[in-house]
């Protein structure tokens, strides 16, 4: 295990600091493409910060920090839908209508899109999909483990995520 | 739902027009069927840009005091020793021995290699639960003062309760050290704590009411 | 020969002297608190409409039997002398009002209540306690003992470790909480329930009030429910290590399953909520 890391577990701040500066980049590009937004990204940044410093304790240097960073970079964000959707405890519905609606009103024809500007469009079950899948290269029975949705869905969404992308692109 | 009907519904379930029995056929057949996996990934493959998309994106305003702020002093730094009674160390740690060879059979993911299971000192507990450790050994320290009171059948079936309850402990604490930050697994592993408590809290009761 | 043909006759003599018969009675409030202390013995207490305590039983000659109180409040038992070495035990069979407070407490003796209609407090370290009827409010615990609480109450609370607990007909709020035991509800028809364990079974059958709420948490325990197949609730299953499976026919008809399940049934209205680190969970229709 590094030095840093076993200096911020016995509460070193600036130890902590410098892992901060050296993993900030990495956990904050998941963290604005999950939730494809700017602003919930510096939040969700910072709780996930925040809760890597409680969390320190338990690491044992079994991963490299960047993985266990990662992973509880990704649960935090997974416990953060849940909780904001008090009644829609499931983190991301597989089928509303009126989000896919939307996401393709964003996704018109005619509006020049980058690939982030399209990723940020997708329906957020899509979009986490494909985060994982395309971009951050977990399997669909992790994604699924992590997610909460089943196997065939992480199939399907990411199937919808290429579709809407390409469709949104190629103009 | 037979393959070929999935693929004729391929655009329908792209619109997101399916009806929802459809929908649950669809992602059913979807999870077991490999063929249909693998068409679909060929249908529509991994996108152009993607191996272009930047890993690291640095935020735009300096995150770090907002986190410095919400950063609590280390659990471990000024935490009071923690004693217990001889008896009730010598079940954890016959506990632990038992438990880490087990732990590896528990967890979702793959063991790695060199797994020990993680102990409950202090420097290894998250703040809220340095409480719950703490308030425990306390009310332990009670009931070991009160073992004299109690028959030694009725102390045999509390130490065995207690490990149960040990071992419960143990099995979450892990699961969570392994998947760091997972809300359920934190839920679970306060529960526990929370059960434990008030297991100790009884028995020590009912030690000195007896 | 002598003394051996003494010591035979003197040997039953002594066990027969060594009991006591109890025939007690005393006035007493209709709504009176009644502490009842029997650490070794069975313990029954029965209601009755009398305004009086009747105590009959049988109690080992070591035993300090005691008995007092007026009014509102009374206690009585039986605790061994410091010492005593006496493996018999004795039993107490307790008539109190109807409307009494009443309070037992027992190490590893059993306890029985039965017919009372006020707040009933039991304990019982390692012997097992049953309580019948239709009281107002019921605590029980035990470290090691069974539970059994039979009959619609609007509050129970029982809490063992090593037995297990089972609870028929409950309406109302219910908590129930063992560590290695099995928690059985049967005919339940409750406005809330919570039900803890760590490696036991939960076996729950019946229905839940309209808004009630019904929440399960298990670490090892495998939770089956038993539901009406048209309860209108909201189901949120999940087990870390486990599985859940869900079978309420439904239009669909096919049983869902999954580590976490979140899905409305009949529109919703009740909750039912179950957390199991590696237990599975199952929902079946009636």
């Amino acid at each position: 295990m590094s030095e840093l890391v076993e200096r911020a577990q016995r509460g070193d701040e600036e130890a902590f600091n410098a892992l901060y500066r050296a993993h900030v980049g990495r956990v904050h590009a998941l963290c604005l493409r999950l939730s494809g937004d700017a602003h919930a990204a510096g939040e969700l940044t910072q709780d996930v910060f925040v809760r890597a410093w409680e969390a320190l304790p338990s690491f044992r240097g079994e991963s490299a920090f960047a993985s266990w960073l990662f992973r509880l970079a990704m649960n935090v964000f997974l416990g953060k839908r849940r909780a904001t959707g008090r009644r829609e405890r499931r983190v991301f519905s597989t089928e509303d209508p009126a989000l896919l609606e939307q996401a393709r009103e964003r996704l018109q024809p005619g509006v020049r899109l980058d690939l982030e500007q399209a990723i940020a469009a997708l329906p957020e079950g899509a979009r986490a999909v494909f985060v994982l899948h395309d971009v951050e290269g977990y399997q669909h029975g992790e994604i699924a483990r992590m997610t909460g949705i089943a196997e065939g869905t992480s199939k399907a969404q990411l199937f919808r995520a290429r579709r809407l992308l390409r469709e949104a692109l190629a103009r | 739902m037979r393959c070929l009907e999935l693929r004729a519904l391929l655009d329908a379930y792209a619109r997101g027009s399916l009806a929802p029995a459809e929908l649950a056929a669809f992602e059913d057949h979807l999870a077991t069927c490999a063929e249909c996996a693998a068409w679909l990934d060929a249908t529509e493959p991994v996108l152009e840009g993607v191996p272009t998309l930047r890993r690291s994106v640095e935020p735009e305003a300096d995150l770090w005091p907002g986190i410095q702020a919400r950063l609590a002093p280390r659990a471990g730094l000024g935490l009071r020793r923690v004693t217990l009674p001889g008896w009730l160390l010598a079940a954890a740690a016959l506990l632990l021995i038992a438990v880490s060879s087990g732990i590896t059979a528990v967890l979702v993911r793959a063991p790695r290699p060199g797994t020990a299971s993680l102990p409950l000192s202090a420097s290894t507990l998250s703040p809220l639960e340095a409480q719950y450790a703490s308030a425990a050994s306390e009310l332990s320290a009670e009931l070991g003062r009160a073992r004299t009171r109690l028959a030694p059948a009725t102390l045999a079936i509390i130490e065995r309760n207690l490990a149960v309850l040990d071992s419960a402990l143990a099995e979450t604490r892990q699961a969570l050290a392994n998947d760091p930050g997972n809300a359920a697994l934190e839920r679970l592993v306060i529960a526990t704590w929370q059960q434990k408590m008030d297991f100790l809290r009884r028995a020590a009761a009912l030690s000195g009411a007896g | 020969m002598r003394r051996l043909l003494l010591l035979l006759l003197w040997l039953p003599a002594a066990s027969l002297v060594a009991q006591q018969k109890l025939d007690r009675r005393i006035a007493i409030a209709s709504d009176a608190t009644i502490r009842i202390t029997n650490l070794s013995g069975a313990t029954r207490v029965l209601g009755w409409d009398r305004d009086s305590i009747a105590v009959s039983g049988s109690a080992p000659l070591k035993a300090g039997f005691f008995i007092g109180g007026a009014g509102r409040m009374a206690k009585l038992g039986m605790e061994p002398e410091e010492g005593a070495r006496d493996s018999t035990s004795g039993y107490l069979d307790v008539r109190v009002p109807r409307h009494a407070r009443v309070w037992v407490r027992s190490a590893s003796g059993a306890i029985d209540v039965q017919a009372l209609q006020g707040e009933v407090d039991v304990v019982s370290v390692g012997g097992s306690i049953r309580v019948t009827g239709s009281m107002r409010v019921v605590t029980a615990e035990s470290i090691d003992g069974d539970i059994e609480i039979i009959g619609p109450m609007p509050l129970v609370r029982v809490k063992t470790g090593g037995g297990r607990i089972l609870l028929r007909q409950p309406s109302g709020d219910v908590m129930g909480s063992t560590v290695t035991g099995a928690i059985i509800v049967t005919e339940a028809e409750v406005r809330g329930a919570r039900l803890e364990t760590v490696s036991g079974p939960v076996s729950y059958g019946g229905t839940i009030d309209g808004h009630g709420t019904l929440n399960i948490q298990t670490h090892s325990g495998d939770v089956e429910l038993q539901l009406p197949t048209l309860l209108g609730a909201e189901f949120d299953l999940e087990s870390t290590s486990g599985m859940a499976t869900v079978a309420l026919p439904a239009k669909s008809s096919q049983p869902r399953k999954g580590k976490t399940l979140f899905f409305a049934n009949a529109g919703g209205g009740a909750q039912v909520v179950v957390r199991s680190f590696k237990g599975h969970i199952s929902v079946f229709g009636q």
